[in-house]
């Protein structure tokens, strides 16, 4: 899949004026590249990540799916399908089952059901619609790949902010999707466990699919194919 | 189940202490909700019931066992006792204009001593003229009375060919009626002529209070019927007026206080149920209120899934109505551990007739309690609901990392 933004900009009311949280911006990820976005807090970093993930519409432009032929029986190489998808002319269904199979998203922060273990959270997106007969085998590989397999019975409140990220990149993975978005994926962590985050991110880019990752780890230049630089709502390549 | 259509449940399970309060509240409504309904219905037949055993448009008593300490100490207090007129009064009674049937009644109390199998209200009919005893007696029993047979109420212990000892005179059970739900349930009956051997005996014993009257030419009570276009106040005058030593009462009047008392506690019932719903209805709003709140992350994160709006909106309505169902039908279940076994003692407790619904009735007060408990839990959280499906997600996201 390629995932193009074109002229897309988000602004809110503030008093009397408008607010660009996002200025007027265009921007393509591409599968098997690594994309990283930097910039200070409040610079419209995660609202350019939200708008692109189909998660907040934008004031202005639109975001268009250009889908390979191969990527829509799974595989992620293959012929450009002649149309491209615009995200937000879909309505909410449509959209929630386009973020379902096309889209892995890593949110910033605490992100797991209380109720669900390790297991079923990671699980539970190949289980809002049809049920892969595969998922728990896929799922047990996914914690084994990240390194958490002897904790798919615990529940997220035991685990520490590393293996809690982990979960979150092995959930996203879990329908195979196109695109990963991975917002702020190594905040909070130790030296170890960003770098093991950052070198899965990597991977995975080099398996084929779109990577995006929100960070304010210098670090994670090291792992990007390209790094753009956020400065109050206007992006720029670094 | 896959897991999404299970989170639900596993909310409600995986979160004990949070379940439990909300349940707890759900229960408490439905337990007021059927509780009330059964306990104002059960008083409702029973009063139905009262009136039908009573079978008769007015009573007529001596005139010392008028009031409280006399009949209606016996019918309406469950109390024993007995008091007598002579047997002429009857003759005189039946030639009062306006009066059709006229049927005597003779009592008897047994004692708690070695007399006695129990201390009972023992209540003697005449069955060639009695109209309102042996139509009830019917329906168990379809036999003619020998003498020294009895019928007992059915909560008296005893079963169809037991003996009853009275005053050291044997009597066998030859049925046991259904339940009224009244007093009438803890009396025994006889034939008149059966009484009159009883009462002898306790007389013979020393045991009556009443040493000097003839068992065989005296009664208890007239039950009267009127004919039909007769003015009942004009009878029940006719017959004060006319008839020495008696006091005539309509059986209406009798039951007119259990009825004022019941049309009190069916609007007590009523503005408890109110009271309970809305705050209930409060409690439910705050609770639901800080669980969604409490939980919008995870909504959030629902969505970012690829839940759609419509989906997310089913999953909390499953776990809200799960939870109320659930809470209903706990209530539902200790309202009914609460009325009928104690029910009797509920009686006891307002002297009032109880007879507890049918299935069908409780079925229905079922689905009442059920229904008010549902549409307390979505009134009192659809706003909210509506609220975190409707969530920017992406602003759900920030405002609670």
């Amino acid at each position: 899949m390629i995932l193009t933004a074109e002229k897309i900009s988000r602004s809110f009311p503030r008093g009397s004026r408008e607010f660009y949280a996002l200025q007027e911006t265009d921007i393509t990820l591409a599968g098997g590249r690594m994309t990283v976005l930097q910039g200070r807090s409040g610079s419209g970093k995660t609202t350019l990540l939200n708008i692109l993930a189909g998660l907040q519409s934008p004031s202005s432009g639109r975001v268009l799916a250009q889908m390979t032929r191969g990527a829509e029986d799974g595989s992620v190489q293959g012929e450009m399908a002649p149309a491209a998808t615009d995200l937000y002319s879909l309505d909410d269904k449509e959209l929630s089952r386009f973020r379902n199979d096309h889209y892995g998203i890593v949110p910033q922060g605490q992100s797991a059901v209380a109720a669900l273990s390790v297991l079923e959270n990671i699980m539970l997106p190949g289980t809002v619609y049809s049920q892969d007969v595969n998922l728990p085998e896929k799922a047990q590989a996914l914690m084994e790949r990240m390194g958490i397999a002897d904790l798919k019975n615990a529940f997220p409140k035991e685990l520490s902010g590393g293996e809690m990220r982990r979960m979150s990149i092995a959930r996203a993975m879990i329908r195979d999707p196109q695109v990963l978005f991975a917002d702020e994926p190594a905040s909070d962590l130790d030296d170890e466990n960003r770098d093991t985050v950052f070198s899965i991110l990597r991977e995975i880019a080099d398996e084929g699919k779109a990577v995006l990752v929100v960070t304010h780890e210098r670090c994670a230049r090291n792992y990007a194919d390209e790094v753009y630089q956020m400065d109050a709502g206007a992006l720029r390549l670094a | 189940m896959k897991i999404f259509q299970k989170l639900p449940l596993l909310n409600i399970l995986r979160r004990p202490v949070r379940s439990a309060v909300l349940l707890f509240m759900v229960a408490i409504l439905s337990f007021t909700v059927f509780g009330g309904a059964v306990m104002v219905s059960g008083l409702r037949r029973g009063m139905a019931s009262l009136e039908d055993r009573l079978g008769a448009d007015i009573m007529v008593v001596p005139e010392e066992a008028a009031g409280k300490d006399g009949l209606e100490s016996i019918v309406l207090q469950g109390n024993t006792g007995y008091f007598y007129m002579d047997d002429t009064r009857l003759e005189e009674i039946l030639a009062v204009d306006g009066v059709s049937q006229a049927a005597p009644q003779i009592f008897l109390a047994s004692l708690a001593a070695s007399c006695c199998s129990a201390k009972v209200q023992l209540m003697g009919f005449d069955p060639q003229s009695d109209f309102t005893v042996l139509p009830w007696i019917r329906k168990s029993y379809a036999e003619n009375l020998k003498e020294m047979e009895v019928v007992v109420g059915s909560d008296i212990t005893s079963e169809e060919g037991d003996t009853l000892t009275f005053y050291d005179v044997d009597c066998t059970v030859a049925a046991k009626l259904t339940k009224t739900g009244t007093n009438y349930d803890r009396c025994v009956f006889a034939g008149a002529d059966t009484i009159r051997v009883l009462t002898s005996s306790s007389i013979g014993k020393k045991l009556n209070q009443f040493s000097e009257i003839d068992p065989n030419h005296v009664i208890s009570c007239v039950l009267v019927n009127t004919q039909d276009g007769a003015d009942m106040d004009k009878v029940v005058s006719a017959i004060n007026e006319t008839v020495d030593g008696v006091t005539a009462v309509r059986t209406g009047s009798m039951v007119s206080g259990i009825a004022g008392s019941l049309n009190g506690i069916s609007r007590i019932v009523r503005v408890m149920i109110i009271v309970v719903f809305v705050l209930a209805f409060i409690i439910m709003m705050i609770a639901f209120t800080m669980l969604i709140n409490e939980r919008r992350r995870e909504f959030a994160l629902l969505r970012v899934f690829g839940v759609s709006q419509g989906s997310l909106a089913r999953s909390v309505w499953s776990e809200i109505l799960l939870i109320c169902l659930t809470g209903a039908l706990i209530g539902v279940l200790a309202a009914l551990l609460v009325t009928v076994p104690f029910s009797g003692a509920l009686q006891g407790r307002m002297d009032m007739p109880m007879l507890m619904p049918g299935i069908a009735s409780m079925l229905k007060y079922l689905l009442l309690a059920v229904l008010i408990a549902a549409a307390a839990g979505t009134l009192s959280s659809c706003w909210n609901v509506n609220r975190v499906c409707r969530a920017d997600i992406g602003l759900a996201l920030r405002l609670e990392k």
